[in-house]
């Protein structure tokens, strides 16, 4: 199938790329790094380790989704390997496609390494922890402590990468589309301004819903704002991760199911309008 | 693509961002909002002020954490702002600590401790030169306590905290205390690491039970004991020794808490299931094993008799006698006397057998030897005429700031051989007591339910025990009896 | 029987963004019979490779109409039956030949049972065999067009578009390559040749188009246009006497050194011409049909001459 075929051209091409590299292996140092603040207390190292190894995936993830997909579609133009692959018996929604689902591997990958070594990082400090806090009010401290070797670690880590991945699909996709008819450095900025503003949509709604703004333009702007852009603001779980006291409302799987689905539905919406934009592409 | 095709893609994308706004209605974290106040998820949304506004505290920050934070740092900023804290609390510079503590909770809501700690600085250190704290910060400690509450609803850990190092602790307001610790206890805990549900600690359940005593609801007392013990029952395993050790510690509390009934008030069917409570325990202790068989004795003499004790009988006059006068400008002088209790009184007691006072008071010296049984307090108040202890403000959002033009001092003396006498210098400290109005009040009460258990004995818990020609009132608090004193003070009086 | 390429009244104009326009093609009109080896010559940015793209389904027409194989250019069926190999192809350079094969036979759909003997028979066509599990980077450009040439046969196509096909080559690729031209039509194939190299289409092409300025300025058979009826005469020893005597016959005449040389735009006043020198003292040395190079033809026409 020429989707899966480029698909898999385009995770070759990606994962050989120099700075995509150099972003995953800092990414990496960075996680590694972070096990070293041990200066706090117990639940203040755990605290740093866990907030700063989603972030540093966040980061990295932005950063390797935008580089990467910016150049997706731009890179085979200018190399005019577009040309003998669209004159060859492939649809155009075809290539479009797959050079998508090539990015979200790409970026699987990369992300799925950085998890890895995340979630193994924070289980080793959880197990290995030296000042361990009980929270039995000092009732079976050592009790708990050899538990909590076996149970250090902690699958809700893994909802916290699942959801940091699904952001940037959503992201790649609005870059996908930009990509069709902007520049790569245009949608770099573009793109980055979406997902900034994005991120803020709880800001933007509480600027509609509080009612503290009274003009109707500016609230009717802050409505279409945080309802039409994607709100990358729900993907991020690291408060809940961070605290793993904390519940998820209806239960982990529910919203980080709905927020999957939500993910999901955007990314198609997107990328309808990608390849139907793509369609009449001149190249 | 043919013109057919694309309809068809459009129709889908069409159907698909319906079906967005459907699937993002659930999961729109301000829709949880309008339940619980903050979920905490993601970027900032806005804290409130104490004046209500919303307001992005993003720019307050300090300028070497506003970019971790606006990243989307915002835990980790929370937690090493937390820690610069710590350095303020160190150096006593109490004062940093609450702008901080209010930007850690909205940087990160979930931070129990620093709710915990935050209050309890509030509670207790802003302090005079003598020591005191400044009482003003009891409202603002209370709000921060039932943010803590809002955000973090599923845990016991702050309901806790609000009911007994708040409630119970420091404002001795057994009332409350009950609400908040009923609610810590259907509470659960869960594993800080990995957010497991445990358990709830079973002091939580032991600490409702001396809750209902000190508010004398004694049913409610027992039966509370009695669930501390089948809790325990039902958390033991073989493994684990700990549920036993909480299953003794209640029979005992309970055993005590019924005998203590038997012997105040007469109450004889409390008295046996006391003793059967007790008696239940294996492993008892020598001095245990004495106390059991002294009560078993009593009982039998009780029964044998048909006189029935009721230590609270006849109530003891307090004769309380109270004055103050103004030794300079802001520097007060309480002097009084109360007979609080003689220690004859006890010497009949149907406690002296487990407490063993007289006994062992005449066996001193005589020089050495108590006249009265020491040990009851009497609360201190000179506050603003218009202060209402009973209905103090509450803040619907939280802030630090105070109204620094309130005066509101407490402080509390000990009865000792039956007199007391205590001055109160309120000079130095003119932040903390402005004496900006115009009329004062100065309330003295003697209060049997912050009494110690050994007074207790002899008046009971709701005061049934004492009297006195003047100040006994029962109003303040309807069902309890305290003496209690107010003078009303001009401000050129004390000035 | 159609025509390998059929385009009728194409325009292509690209708009500026600030409001301007170009016209890369205006109003084409070309055929190109299957079977034959065609020429479509053009300075830079005469448009040739805006109307390989249009071929291609790359670009699409302002107006106008461009068939392929019969069918609308860009049609998926159409596709399956032709080839392209752009100028200077880049392909995935971490990637080895026989992995770009490889790829291009998946677009194809190509069965993974034939795919290796086929792509193997390939880069032994194209004289690869040695260099094929290299990765593409340490190729040299004769290399990569030579797998852009094998790209391009995976389908066996019909219809191959070259463009620039031999631009950069050293000689023994270029004439490899020029080979490689000769042998598709051998086999029946149609071949477009967009090209600067004026004397490979000379040699090779069947038929050439000359594209300026987006216009056609001329098309025919190569061997059509550059044989004309002009004739040349050449004499030693010739003075003035002989030049005012043929000067209302020839269209051009000079004398260097005692040689005249003479041309005549037809040879209908030859004989007048050659019967004039042979009366007078001068010596006949030759009498030629004049020739044209194809670079000469393309200059004229691109200067608007003829």
């Amino acid at each position: 199938m020429a989707i899966w075929t480029i698909a898999r051209t385009t995770v070759g091409e990606a994962m050989r790329k120099k700075v995509l590299n150099i972003c995953l292996i800092v990414a990496i140092a960075m996680i590694v790094i972070s096990l070293s603040f041990t200066q706090f207390s117990f639940k203040q190292d755990m605290t740093i380790v866990k907030s700063l190894g989603l972030f540093v995936i966040l980061l990295a993830g932005f950063v390797i989704s935008l580089l990467m997909c910016v150049s997706l579609i731009p890179n085979e133009v200018e190399r005019r390997t577009i040309y003998t692959i669209l004159a060859k018996p492939v649809n155009r929604y075809e290539f479009v496609v797959g050079k998508f689902l090539g990015g979200l591997l790409t970026l699987a990958i990369n992300i799925g390494i950085m998890g890895a070594v995340f979630v193994l990082m924070v289980t080793l400090k959880a197990a290995f922890g030296t000042d361990v806090q009980s929270t039995a009010g000092g009732v079976g401290v050592a009790v708990e402590a050899a538990a909590r070797k076996v149970q250090a670690f902690d699958p809700q880590l893994v909802l916290g990468v699942v959801m940091i991945y699904f952001q940037f699909v959503v992201l790649s996709a609005v870059v996908m589309l930009f990509s069709v008819f902007l520049t790569p450095t245009v949608n770099f900025f573009a793109s980055a301004g979406v997902y900034i503003v994005g991120s803020a949509a709880g800001i933007w709604k509480s600027m509609y819903v509080s009612g503290s703004e009274a003009n109707p333009v500016v609230k009717g702007f802050y409505m279409l704002v945080s309802n039409v852009l994607p709100n990358f603001d729900r993907f991020n779980i690291q408060n809940k991760l961070i605290h793993p006291v904390q519940e998820f409302r209806g239960g982990p799987m529910e919203y980080v199911g709905l927020t999957v689905l939500y993910a999901v539905l955007y990314s198609l919406v997107v990328m309808i309008a990608a390849v139907i934009v793509f369609e009449r592409k001149e190249v | 693509m043919t013109q057919g095709k694309k309809t068809v893609l459009i129709a889908v994308a069409l159907v698909a961002f319906i079906a967005i706004g459907v699937v993002q209605r659930p999961i729109n974290y301000l829709r949880y909002d309008e339940k619980a106040k903050s979920q905490g998820w993601g970027m900032a949304e806005t804290a409130r002020t104490g004046d209500g506004k919303a307001k992005n505290l993003l720019f307050d920050l300090p300028v070497q954490f506003f970019g971790a934070a606006a990243l989307g740092l915002r835990e980790a900023t929370a937690s090493l702002l937390w820690v610069r804290a710590d350095e303020f609390f160190h150096t006593g510079q109490y004062e940093a600590i609450l702008p901080i503590v209010r930007l850690v909770t909205w940087l990160d809501p979930q931070q129990i401790e620093v709710y915990t700690t935050g209050a309890w600085h509030l509670d207790y250190n802003f302090v005079d030169s003598e020591e005191r704290s400044d009482r003003r910060y009891i409202p603002p400690a209370v709000r921060l306590l039932e943010e803590g509450v809002e955000n973090n609803p599923g845990i016991y850990n702050l309901y806790f905290e609000l009911a007994w190092t708040h409630y119970f602790q420091k404002a001795k307001k057994y009332d409350k205390a009950i609400y908040w610790m009923k609610r810590a206890q259907d509470k659960v805990a869960r594993d800080v690491n990995t957010g497991k549900v445990i358990p709830r600690p079973a002091y939580v359940a032991r600490m409702l039970a001396h809750c209902y005593e000190k508010a004398g609801m004694f049913d409610e007392c027992e039966a509370q004991w009695k669930r501390c013990m089948s809790e325990a029952a039902a958390a033991r395993t073989a493994a684990d020794s700990t549920s036993y050790q909480e299953e003794i510690i209640a029979r005992k509390n309970l055993g005590l808490f019924l005998l203590r009934r038997g012997w105040r008030y007469g109450d004889l069917a409390a008295y046996e299931r006391g003793i059967k409570v007790i008696d239940d325990i294996v492993n008892m202790d020598p001095v245990q094993k004495r106390a059991l068989e002294a009560a078993k004795a009593s009982l039998a003499r009780w029964k044998a008799t048909g006189i029935v004790p009721r230590d609270v009988k006849p109530p003891v006059d307090v004769n309380f006698k109270v004055a103050w006068k103004r030794v300079k400008s802001k520097v007060i002088r309480i002097k009084g006397s109360a007979d609080m209790a003689a220690v004859e009184e006890y010497r009949n007691l149907e406690s002296e057998p487990y407490t063993n006072y007289y006994a062992s008071n005449v066996k001193r010296p005589v020089y050495a030897r108590d006249k009265f049984r020491n040990g009851a307090r009497l609360k201190i108040m000179l506050v603003d005429y218009d202060y209402d202890f009973w209905n103090l403000p509450e803040p619907k959002y939280f802030s630090w700031d105070i109204d620094r033009s309130q005066t509101v001092m407490w402080d509390d003396t000990a009865i000792h051989n039956g007199k007391f006498d205590i001055l109160i210098d309120m000079s130095k400290d003119p932040q903390i007591y402005p004496f900006a109005k115009d009329k004062y009040k100065l309330v003295i009460w003697l209060n049997p339910q912050e009494s110690a258990d050994f007074i207790q004995d002899r008046i009971g818990w709701k005061g049934e025990g004492m009297t006195d020609k003047q100040f006994v009132n029962t109003t303040i608090n309807p069902g309890y009896r305290m003496l209690f004193k107010e003078f009303i003070i001009q401000k050129r009086d004390i000035i | 029987m159609a025509a390998a390429i059929e385009i009728q009244g194409l325009t292509k104009r690209y708009k500026n963004p600030l409001g301007g326009e170009l016209t890369a093609v205006d109003n084409l009109d070309l055929t190109v019979e299957k079977g034959e080896i065609f020429g479509f010559l053009g300075p830079n940015g005469a448009g040739k490779t805006t109307t390989i793209k249009v071929l291609l389904g790359l670009l699409f027409p302002t107006t106008g109409k461009a068939l392929v194989l019969g069918k609308p250019a860009g049609d998926i069926e159409v596709k399956k039956r032709i080839a392209y190999l752009p100028e200077s192809p880049y392909f995935y350079e971490y990637m080895s030949a026989r992995e770009v094969l490889y790829f291009y036979a998946d677009l194809f759909k190509i069965p993974r049972s034939t795919r290796k003997g086929l792509v193997d028979d390939l880069l032994a066509r194209v004289g690869m065999t040695n260099a094929a599990d290299k990765p593409l980077r340490q190729y040299s450009k004769g290399m990569l067009q030579r797998v852009g040439i094998a790209q391009a046969l995976l389908n066996e196509p019909e219809l191959i578009f070259l463009d620039e096909p031999t631009s950069g080559l050293d000689p023994i690729a270029h004439a490899d390559i020029c080979n490689l031209i000769l042998d598709l039509k051998v086999q029946g194939k149609t071949v477009f040749v967009s090209s600067h190299q004026l004397s490979d289409i000379e040699a090779i092409g069947d038929r050439v188009s000359i594209l300026v300025g987006g216009k056609l300025a001329m098309q025919g058979a190569v061997k059509e246009l550059l044989t004309t009826q002009q004739m040349e005469v050449i004499a030693d020893g010739a003075g003035d006497a002989l030049v005012s005597a043929i000067k209302g016959y020839v269209a051009e005449c000079e004398i260097h050194a005692g040689r005249l040389t003479a041309f005549l735009e037809t040879s209908e006043n030859l004989d007048k011409v050659v019967d004039a020198v042979l009366k007078s003292d001068a010596t006949l040395v030759s009498v030629n049909p004049r020739r044209r190079t194809l670079e000469k033809l393309f200059v004229d026409t691109v200067r608007g001459g003829r």
